[in-house]
């Protein structure tokens, strides 16, 4: 698993490629939560990532809880099915935003949701 | 049948979870239900490691077995860690899982997986080890 961080625009984009199990999990949490900050916007490229466990939903959480503490927008891209799947039957997916892929999440940070208010009153 | 054997480390479930994929597409499985055995069986051997070998300071092997027969592909995990049945887990419940981020309690999430994402689950303790058999139902004509 390797993970990626480039800044564009207004917002970071981190691009995660491989799976995120136990082993891996610490490592993307380790990369994110530093950059989770007063008003600014994260993608998250989940486009390459084929398999995500508890471990990975545990890292979510705490992305989550750090970056609505902090009012930091927190966009998922590119989430695969499957995925999709382990965070809707976890009950995880309807507290996410989540977008089809980062054109579409890049786009959405320049419009309606820059304060991350959509995040919060999904919570 | 076939067997792999790694030590109980977390850098081996990669390992792991490629003998399900293979032997579960090779027996016929894809999609969503090969997906399921493949993090159910991820998500109890990372237990394994972590809560039976790492914490016990009792490193060992975890042993993956995959067996096909004419209606189910069954992939058994064995262990030597201390007795843990994760069927008797407590699992999360349904008004759990619709709590907020903020309110979550973060365990057991893992367990629920494994056990809701699979056909067939049994839990036997014999010669100071653990066996867990999960067991997919195979499509007709596979």
């Amino acid at each position: 698993m390797e993970i990626a961080i480039t800044n564009v625009e207004n917002a970071s984009i981190v691009v995660i490629d491989g799976d995120i199990d136990s082993s891996t999990a610490p490592e993307v949490q380790r990369q994110i939560l530093p950059i989770v900050a007063e008003n600014r916007k994260i993608i998250i490229d989940m486009s390459k990532v084929d398999f995500m466990s508890s471990a990975g939903l545990r890292t979510m959480l705490l992305i989550h809880r750090n970056s609505a503490a902090k009012k930091c927008l927190v966009i998922l891209a590119g989430v695969k099915a499957q995925i999709a799947g382990t965070m809707k039957a976890t009950g995880f997916y309807a507290f996410f935003t989540i977008y089809n892929n980062v054109d579409e999440a890049l786009a959405a940070t320049r419009g309606e949701y820059h304060d991350g208010d959509r995040l919060l009153s999904n919570a | 049948m076939k067997l792999l054997t790694v030590p109980g480390i977390l850098e081996n479930l990669g390992a792991i979870r490629q003998f399900v994929n293979q032997t579960g597409r090779e027996a016929g499985l894809s999609g969503q239900a090969l997906y399921d055995l493949v993090l159910a069986v991820d998500e109890l051997a990372a237990n394994t490691v972590l809560y039976g070998y790492e914490q016990n300071r009792q490193p060992g092997n975890i042993v993956v077995t995959a067996k096909t027969s004419k209606t189910e592909f069954t992939v058994t995990l064995e262990d030597t860690a201390p007795a843990f049945d994760p069927g008797k887990h407590n699992l999360p419940q349904d008004a759990d899982l619709i709590q907020p981020m903020e309110e979550r309690n973060i365990g057991g999430l893992g367990i629920y997986l494994a056990v809701k994402g699979v056909d067939g689950f049994k839990y036997q303790r014999i010669d100071q080890k653990n066996i867990v058999k999960l067991s997919k139902k195979l499509p007709p004509g596979s």
